[in-house]
């Protein structure tokens, strides 16, 4: 299995982030990558997603209660530690540099 | 008017093909998005996807599995299909047409055939290996076809029953894979191999589920 943080992967850590650890389950983190990039995803792609990272040791997920509204099915709330934390910043830090010096990227926003 | 339940069928699918570990929440997402007002065709595309996901997961992560479950599905299927129509042709042939043999006798034979097969695989493979056996049983119809269709055998062939190998390869075949799957699952108390697996793994916390 790889190592690198691919950028799904980078988005899905940031929707978990950006959540609170009761709001952080699929429905949430797929809504709110949504909203924030206009990208649709698939709750599927969310959950194998969330699951390599677990793998990776990067996310950790708990079982919450069932619920009748879910049909009688549990929520599993994820939440990125301190590994992962280290692996995002990480990606920003090459991100940034990357961006330094390009003069097409240079003052707009678009 | 959209139905109050989600439906069955994906939802049956998911929980008998997809691990646990991922199929009960995702379940529970699926159904909170539906009651919150998605489409069931949103709902099939979701289950489709997932499926599809757990399948390409399981093969990625256990190839020798994946080759085990072909093995014993095709060793199965083939040759229960192989034996029963035989048997069949030999009495039924002598009192219908051999188009009517084909149509009511072989492909119900051959969709029990694929079922036990499915049903096999289910029981003694991870959940998505099913999965692996229907889509194996999909692409080689279609390279078999392709290859009679390259060697002109296929215009030699009475059009019945090259539509008959049609709906038996790429309908039939998969269904009754499924169907045996499903079959297989319905019973998850009983020694199957996921019983067997959750024994083994300790990280995973069973759910807890209410009603």
């Amino acid at each position: 299995m790889g190592d690198r943080l691919e950028s799904f992967e980078l988005m899905i850590l940031l929707a978990v982030l950006r959540l609170d650890d009761k709001d952080a389950y699929g429905v949430p983190i797929s809504t709110e990558i949504e909203q924030t990039t206009g990208r649709r995803v698939a709750l599927a792609t969310v959950y194998a997603a969330l699951e390599r990272l677990e793998d990776r040791g990067w996310v950790t997920s708990r079982m919450g209660e069932s619920t009748a509204e879910r049909g009688g099915r549990a929520k599993r709330y994820f939440r990125v530690n301190a590994e992962g934390v280290r692996r995002v910043r990480e990606a920003k830090r090459a991100l940034v540099k990357m961006w330094r010096g390009i003069r097409e990227l240079q003052g707009g926003t678009t | 008017m959209k139905p109050a339940n989600p439906p069955t069928l994906p939802t049956k699918l998911l929980e008998s093909f997809v691990p646990q570990r991922t199929s009960e929440a995702l379940l529970g997402d699926l159904i909170e998005q539906y009651e919150a007002g998605r489409s069931r065709t949103w709902y099939w595309q979701q289950v489709i996807l997932a499926l599809a996901i757990s399948a390409g997961r399981e093969l990625r992560a256990s190839k020798l599995h994946a080759a085990r479950a072909v093995v014993i599905g095709s060793l199965t299927g083939a040759s229960l299909s192989y034996f029963t129509t035989l048997l069949a042709g030999r009495f039924v042939g002598r009192f219908v047409g051999v188009y009517t043999t084909y149509y009511l006798v072989f492909l119900p034979l051959s969709f029990f055939s694929f079922a036990a097969s499915g049903w096999i695989v289910r029981r003694s493979h991870p959940r998505a290996m099913v999965l692996i056996w229907a889509g194996f049983c999909v692409v080689a119809s279609v390279v078999a076809f392709a290859v009679c269709a390259w060697l002109s055998i296929l215009a030699q062939i009475p059009a019945p029953i090259v539509v008959f190998f049609l709906v038996l390869d790429f309908i039939i075949g998969p269904l009754g894979v499924l169907a045996g799957g499903l079959w297989g699952s319905s019973d998850t108390d009983n020694a199957s191999y996921d019983t067997h697996r959750k024994r083994t793994e300790t990280s995973y916390t069973p759910l807890r589920r209410s009603g």
